[in-house]
């Protein structure tokens, strides 16, 4: 067994406990900022999976896209709600009966897909720098349409937030 | 100590660490203690894919540029946390502040790095280094250059781009309520960025450690120190800009500016090669 053998899987253990457990710390803080942040820092790790599992470009991108997303969330999450320091004591759990089922469903279902999947033998992983012209190539190539229609859509929808927010001159 | 004193920088980091660390009643715990950290760990971070010379380089990456960009955006998580902590008026104006800073800046990052690796055809820093040797990108794209400076200087919140410490209308902002030893590691954590900027400037744009006569980590370590020192001296002539003109000039100006650069280095790729 070589090293890297023993040390990929460990740590992609640890990095799948701690986007875990800081998604547990979303929902067991009720601090706007610091839920948005737990929920960065899970992503983070998630991004730290795929380095370990040596993707490394969707690692990198990962780690890079969710800072600026979450932050950003965090502003409108402490823009709109009434408590975002939670410091008066709000509550930010409801239908809780309703939710430890739903959560109970989704981890049968996933360890269902985990178990009964037949996975097949692990692929090799090819070297970062030709992942990433796949990537390019890809992109370019075959999901061409598909970037290119959600590009123009975000692009349309943001310029008509923008037009909608403007307010409207008087004559 | 002099004006020029070389001490004088020691002198003033250990009497800041002989200080009591003042905190404040309300804080959030966590983030108050974890924001300095941070933005020292991200600052190395982005320092650890960039070379000093061929062999001398921490994480050689295949996504090095990329990932230079990835660990800066922790700069604003970390500024986030050290701005909401403390439960304070100035430091949460001074840490919202420069997440509007980084929607300005962010795309002034990206798309001139996107420049130099249509160049070099590479993510790899070191790459990225080999491609500039007939000439350095500075010159190849000077406007990709000047933007990317610029933005850099952003990101280190340098004057004129200094709006979340705002000394003199925030009464320092994000570092407000820092005191003693948290703000050392505070201010330690923003002269490293600022280095760390300038030698990202050094790789991609001025051919990083290439040169004549002297050893390849002289010249690094040349290019890298004169680029943080312009960085520190440019702002201090030009007055703070207010964060609407930094938000305008950046979509406005900026962007069109930096597609304009990107569009410009592709003809010169497909047309001289």
């Amino acid at each position: 067994m070589s090293a890297s053998e023993i040390f990929q899987p460990f740590f992609v253990g640890i990095f799948g406990l701690a986007a875990i457990w800081f998604g547990v710390v979303v929902f067991r803080t009720s601090s706007m900022v610091r839920s948005a942040l737990a929920l960065l820092f899970s992503m983070t790790a998630i991004g730290a999976m795929f380095l370990a599992m040596e993707a490394e470009f969707l690692g990198v991108l990962q780690i890079m896209m969710m800072a600026t997303e979450m932050a950003i969330m965090a502003i409108f999450m402490v823009m709109y709600m009434m408590d975002p320091g939670g410091m008066e004591g709000m509550d930010m759990t409801h239908q809780k009966y309703a939710s430890i089922f739903a959560g109970i469903l989704a981890t049968l279902g996933i360890l269902a897909v985990v178990f009964l999947v037949e996975w097949g033998p692990v692929a090799e992983a090819a070297h970062p720098e030709e992942q990433t012209r796949m990537l390019g190539i890809e992109i370019m190539e075959r999901s061409m349409l598909i970037f290119e229609t959600a590009g123009v859509t975000i692009l349309t929808a943001m310029i008509a937030a923008t037009a909608i927010a403007i307010e409207r001159r008087k004559s | 100590m002099g004006r020029m004193s070389i001490t004088g920088p020691l002198a003033s980091g250990a009497a800041m660490l002989g200080r009591e660390s003042f905190v404040p009643k309300r804080r959030d715990r966590v983030f108050f203690e974890v924001a300095p950290p941070l933005l020292l760990v991200s600052a190395l971070l982005a320092a650890a894919v960039l070379p000093l010379s061929p062999g001398l380089i921490v994480a050689d990456l295949a996504t090095g540029a990329l990932f230079v960009n990835a660990a800066l955006a922790y700069v604003m998580v970390a500024l986030l946390m050290a701005g909401w902590a403390p439960n304070g008026a100035y430091a949460m104006v001074g840490g919202f502040r420069f997440l509007g800073q980084l929607v300005a800046y962010s795309m002034l990052i990206v798309m001139p790095i996107t420049a130099v690796a249509m160049r070099a055809e590479s993510l790899v820093t070191t790459e990225v280094v080999e491609s500039q040797a007939a000439l350095p990108n500075a010159i190849y794209q000077p406007i990709g250059f000047v933007l990317f400076l610029l933005a850099g200087m952003a990101v280190c919140f340098l004057p004129p781009f200094d709006l979340p410490t705002a000394p003199g209308e925030l009464a320092g902002g994000v570092e407000a309520e820092y005191t003693g030893w948290r703000l050392a590691v505070f201010r330690l954590a923003r002269l490293v960025l600022v280095v760390t900027v300038a030698a990202a400037v050094s790789v991609f744009y001025l051919g990083g450690w290439l040169g004549p006569v002297f050893p390849p980590w002289a010249w690094s370590a040349a290019k890298t120190l004169a680029v943080a020192a312009l960085m520190l001296l440019a702002g201090r002539y030009v007055p703070r800009l207010r964060e609407t003109h930094v938000l305008e000039w950046g979509w406005k100006v900026g962007i069109p500016l930096a597609l304009l650069n990107i569009f410009v280095v592709g003809v010169m790729i497909l047309v001289v090669g």
